[in-house]
């Protein structure tokens, strides 16, 4: 347990239990509260995180570094959605101090999960902030959002019976559950079935092929900020670091290379069954979903390789992914907003009514889809070589096939909602107020300069991960 | 060995009076007996540290949550008749799974043993561990703790707004 | 010097996002900064040129795994870069009026800007990866562009263009992570005089004929014919497509050292482009495919210059490069008045343009004699040399089908002349364009002219650089 980071969570736990006390007339103070809490965690990370950057200094800080960087995703896309939320619906009238007590609880949870060191303490705050996205599924009053919120319990909960069964039998061989004594010196049966089920539940909470079957639904049908949230910090802290933290443990034993082909086929068939069906989706927010299946398995592609550079990928990747989906879908959220729909056959050239959603769009798109010099093509690049490196071409030239159709899908949905000419119906469209858009333009330039400035950033990523 | 007989009857009553009870309230209390009886059980085979956290945590926090939860939920049920299978059926398969459970059981739960690795002497003090060794427990208990009362707010005060 | 190159490179790329501020300010301005932009850009180059046949001027910005960004000048780099900057500069003074019509104005400027900056970036990036980064990037910006009428057909054919050619650059990039693999380095300088094995080549290739539209991958340059004029000249003559012939020349005529095999291969799957594509332009009836047809025909010619293992013929397709973008430019331009004036593509539904727009029908001659290959335009010393080195390969085949593509070039852009300009007079008879528009393109045409009857200049730059440069003579045996 890494101690001296533990206010990054009790601040969120604290502000969220002082909210229900604020009467429910000075719903400002309870935003004003969420927001507060969350921005001055990111000031305080932000500046950790670029003093060591800018110092290349990290000699004092490596074992933490990782739990740092992965702080300061969750208080970047914790952050971009509370404010967002704040300005998107003012007029509800519903119980939104539960809202953002929810979001702060779960990014309380978030925080507690990667600093804990043993698989027990993970699943408690796994399980915490599973809870927490049930109910923030359901935020909004339409029954398909309730449809989603049952579909997601009913897939993920019983994955969560499967992570627990899996490490109580770890318990039994090991007898403890830490990080740092579990010694996989041999690989004998009771283990073997036991992290066979911790990763199994694990890539049904990410919402990998072939378990993904919750994740189009809820995304589509979840409140929009929530969509945001939960593509973009939930399934990753809740799935892919826990298997990302398994690989890391694994590759120093120099195990796995039946886990390696298992891992590799699975985001093989993400990635290219992601890509495929979000090609023809009809509904913004069920492409991005498909999309964010897509992306994920990339990661898992490139954590299956079992090598330093494949972990660096993965991580990479996984931050990028991050803030990509949290401005595609709040993008989808301004869209929704102005036009009442996410149907793309319905909507059509908004690029100049909606300048700055259309272009950090295309930013986040293309980023995704790998053109250079924006930080997912060094993403990409790195995930293609760790695969190239280690062996498995045929998965390389894969990945990278299906990178075209990445751009095809995106293309398609930029025809369809930005790029082209306006409709009549659509004249009176005004562009998103600005307060929804900082937080999409901030994350839109950390994009850009997290690319541009790649020389900078590997040799963080290097020196944290090896 | 009375004892242990006791306690096992106790767990499998209140679990089966759980289940078939027609008031959610008595399922809920029915719960937190049956989580009285696996800490009983827990302490006397020499796992004070489960039996600690299943008192803790079961007999207390998910009782409070049940409890909570029950009192949001509007008492109309009789406007939705339950579909009830008949009220023997339950029992008797209970009954057939115990007999077959006997039968087949207990060989697997005799191989399990040689994996057992606790060991009596080496426990420590009930606050010694609590607070030094499994300190962040209790940051997961309270977070635990606030993300379900919060969900249980959201959920179900919605519920009762859309009813009005 | 180190500095004038990244300048050249950096102004273009950076500048294009400095005009939609500008376009704030005034409309005037924001047309003015871009002529300044793109014209500061060919100074550069011009400045690069004379000294390209100096030693050492790069500059580099390291970045981890050896994927450092180096800037390097060579000959063959700076010519490519003060052609390609050239024609982009007289297309940037043309857009001046002729874009005024219609919207999304800022973009355009931006996006024709950026495209420069990403070839300038091309050119002179010597490390493979970035290359492919101001590839992509081209690929970005001639999206935008292609788009640029907002209809939905255009959206349409500007996603198949982007795909096209990012399928054809997704392949590119294996072979890259192919060659990173087994030489260990991307870095152009250090692969010199190495071999490449037959896969690599190939797939970098495919990326090649992507952007070069030989086929199979020829599909989206008719089709990105909806775009405005002045976009598809840009696209077509100058930047776009010399890129792939540009990468052939750099990588395949200079550096590695390529299998027999393959050389033969891109002669005779360029041989049969010349063809098809000669005989597509012979019965099509839109004015611009048709010379989207024609570039690709005439892209096989300067392929086969450059695989033909000759130096000479190398030599003469780099002036080739040089002629055929500026005559192929005009003859876009030239389109583009056309189109503009009588609001119509179809041949058919012209005729008789010569009396009233005798200017234009002048320049459109020039460049089209120029592109036939009659002396003593430019074009005839570059196709010249060009079958000369076919002729030297010693094989019918190859001969053959690349003078029967020749003779279809002149029949096919006859006809274009003939069917526009000449012919009966239809009713509404246009005026002349604006005096911007023809000055370009006369300008074009006649240098056209002029580069022909002082062909040694050119030349002899080319030969200096094949003489350098060339490693194609080098065998493994």
């Amino acid at each position: 347990m890494a101690i001296d980071l533990i206010s990054y969570s009790l601040v969120p736990l604290f502000a969220a239990l002082i909210i229900p006390f604020i009467p429910r007339k000075h719903r400002r103070i309870t935003e004003i509260i969420a927001n507060i809490t969350l921005l001055s965690g990111i000031i305080n990370l932000g500046y950790v995180i670029i003093y060591y950057l800018v110092l290349n200094d990290y000699t004092s800080y490596t074992s933490d570094a990782f739990t740092t960087l992965m702080l300061f995703t969750i208080y970047l896309v914790g952050m971009a959605i509370t404010f967002f939320s704040t300005y998107y619906e003012v007029e509800k009238d519903t119980n939104f101090s539960s809202y953002y007590s929810l979001i702060l609880v779960s990014v309380s949870a978030m925080c507690s999960l990667v600093m804990s060191r043993d698989f027990f303490t993970l699943y408690i705050f796994m399980e915490a902030l599973s809870v927490c996205s049930f109910a923030l599924i359901t935020s909004d009053s339409k029954t398909f959002s309730i449809e989603a919120a049952i579909k997601y319990f009913f897939l993920t909960f019983p994955a969560s019976v499967l992570i627990i069964f899996g490490i109580s039998l770890l318990m039994i061989n090991y007898g403890t559950f830490d990080f740092d004594t579990i010694k996989f010196t041999s690989m004998n049966f009771l283990t073997f079935v036991s992290l066979s089920f911790i990763i199994l539940g694990f890539l049904i909470k990410a919402g990998i092929v072939p378990f993904h079957f919750w994740t189009p639904d809820v995304y589509e049908g979840s409140y929009s900020p929530v969509s945001a949230y939960m593509a973009g910090i939930v399934t990753k802290v809740g799935g892919i670091y826990a298997i990302i933290k398994i690989v890391m443990l694994l590759s120093s034993y120099g195990f796995g290379s039946n886990l390696s082909k298992l891992l590799l086929f699975t985001g093989f068939l993400s990635v290219f069954v992601g890509a495929i069906a979000a090609t023809v989706q009809k509904n913004m927010k069920r492409m991005l979903a498909y999309s964010s299946i897509s992306q994920m398995g990339y990661i898992i592609l490139a954590a299956a390789t079992f090598s330093p550079i494949g972990i660096i990928a993965a991580v990479f990747h996984l931050i990028n992914h991050a803030t990509f989906k949290t401005v595609l879908f709040l993008n989808s959220a301004c869209v929704e907003k102005s036009t009442g729909t996410t149907n793309m056959d319905e909507l059509k050239g908004l690029e100049h009514r909606m300048p700055w959603t259309s272009w950090t769009s295309i930013i986040a798109l293309f980023s995704t889809a790998g053109l250079p010099p924006l930080s997912g093509f060094w993403s990409k690049l790195l995930i293609i070589l760790a695969l190239w490196q280690s062996g498995h071409i045929f998965y390389a030239v894969a990945a990278l096939i299906a990178s075209v159709f990445t751009l095809a899908y995106f293309t398609i949905m930029q025809k369809k909602v930005f790029f082209g000419k306006l409709p009549e119906k659509f004249n009176d469209i005004k562009e998103a107020k600005y307060q929804l858009l900082i937080p999409v333009v901030v994350i839109s330039l950390i994009i850009i300069f997290t690319g541009v400035f790649f020389n900078r950033v590997f040799p963080y990523f290097e020196r944290i991960l090896s | 060995m009375i004892f242990y007989l006791l306690i096992y009857f106790i767990i499998v009553v209140a679990a089966a009076m759980a289940i078939m009870s027609k008031k959610l309230l008595n399922s809920a209390v029915m719960l937190a007996l049956l989580s009285i009886g696996i800490s009983i059980l827990l302490f006397a085979y020499n796992a004070p540290w489960a039996a600690v956290f299943e008192l803790s945590v079961c007999a207390g926090l998910i009782t409070v949550l049940f409890i909570s939860a029950v009192s949001l939920v509007k008492n109309d049920e009789d406007a939705l008749k339950e579909k009830r299978v008949k009220y023997t059926v339950f029992p008797l398969m209970l009954v057939g799974f115990a007999v077959i459970a006997s039968i087949f059981v207990p060989e697997y739960f005799a191989n399990l043993f040689q994996f057992a690795s606790f060991n009596p002497s080496n426990n420590p003090p009930l606050g010694d561990m609590i607070w030094l060794y499994r300190g962040f427990d209790i940051i997961g208990q309270i977070t635990l703790l606030a993300a379900s009362i919060f969900v249980i707010k959201h959920i179900f005060t919605k519920e009762t707004k859309n009813e009005h | 010097m180190d500095k004038t190159v990244l300048l050249a490179v950096l102004v273009p790329v950076i500048g294009a996002f400095t005009i939609p501020l500008f376009n704030r300010i005034s409309k005037d301005l924001r047309n003015v900064m871009a002529v300044v932009i793109a014209a500061s850009t060919f100074i550069f180059n011009v400045v690069l040129m004379q000294n390209a046949f100096l030693d050492g001027i790069r500059y580099v910005v390291s970045f981890p795994l050896g994927f450092d960004f180096i800037l390097k000048l060579d000959p063959l780099s700076a010519f490519m870069a003060t052609v390609s900057s050239l024609i982009s500069l007289v297309i940037v003074i043309y857009s001046l009026d002729y874009i005024s019509h219609y919207e999304n104005q800022t973009e355009y400027y931006t996006m024709v800007i950026f495209f420069m900056g990403s070839m300038m970036g091309l050119v002179y990036s010597d490390n493979l990866i970035w290359m492919y980064t101001f590839w992509e990037l081209t690929g970005f910006a001639s999206w935008r562009l292609v788009g640029f009428f907002r209809g939905d057909k255009e959206i349409a054919k500007a996603n198949k263009t982007v795909l096209v050619t990012f399928f054809g650059a997704v392949l590119m990039l294996i072979g890259i992570i192919d060659i990173y693999m087994t030489q260990g380095t991307v870095v152009i300088s250090e692969l010199k005089a190495k071999e490449i094995t037959f896969l690599p080549a190939t797939l970098i290739l495919c990326g090649i004929f992507s952007k070069s539209a030989i086929l199979p991958f020829s599909t989206w340059l008719p089709d990105a014919g909806v775009a405005p004029s002045t976009v598809t000249s840009l696209l077509h003559a100058a930047v776009l497509v010399k890129i792939g012939t540009f990468v052939y020349a750099k990588l395949f005529g200079t550096i590695f050292i390529v299998p027999e095999s393959f050389s033969y291969m891109v002669l005779i799957i360029t041989g049969i482009t010349a063809l098809v594509a000669g005989g597509a332009a012979l019965i099509e009836t839109d004015m611009k495919r048709i010379i989207a047809y024609s570039t690709i025909s005439q892209l096989s010619f300067i392929f086969l210059g450059l695989a033909s293992g000759s130096k000479l013929a190398f030599a003469g397709a780099l002036v080739y490069i040089l002629m055929h973008s500026i005559a192929k430019g005009s003859l876009f331009l030239c389109a583009g008045i056309v189109e503009q004036k009588t609001h119509t593509k179809d041949i058919t539904k012209m005729g008789g343009l010569v009396k009233s727009m005798p200017l234009t029908a002048l320049a459109f001659a020039l460049s089209a004699f120029s592109v036939m290959g009659l002396p003593p335009f430019g074009g005839f010393f570059g196709k010249f040399f060009v079958f000369k080195g076919a002729i030297e390969t010693n094989d019918i085949i190859v001969s053959i089908l690349f003078f029967i593509g020749a003779i279809l070039t002149m029949l096919y852009l006859s006809r274009l002349f003939y069917k526009i300009f000449l012919g009966s007079e239809k009713p509404n008879m246009p005026r002349e364009g604006s005096s911007t528009m023809v000055a370009s393109v006369l300008f074009l045409a006649f240098l056209g002219l002029v580069l022909g009857i002082l062909i040694t200049y050119p030349f002899d730059y080319a030969s200096i650089t094949t003489e350098t440069m060339y490693m194609m003579g080098v065998n493994i045996q």
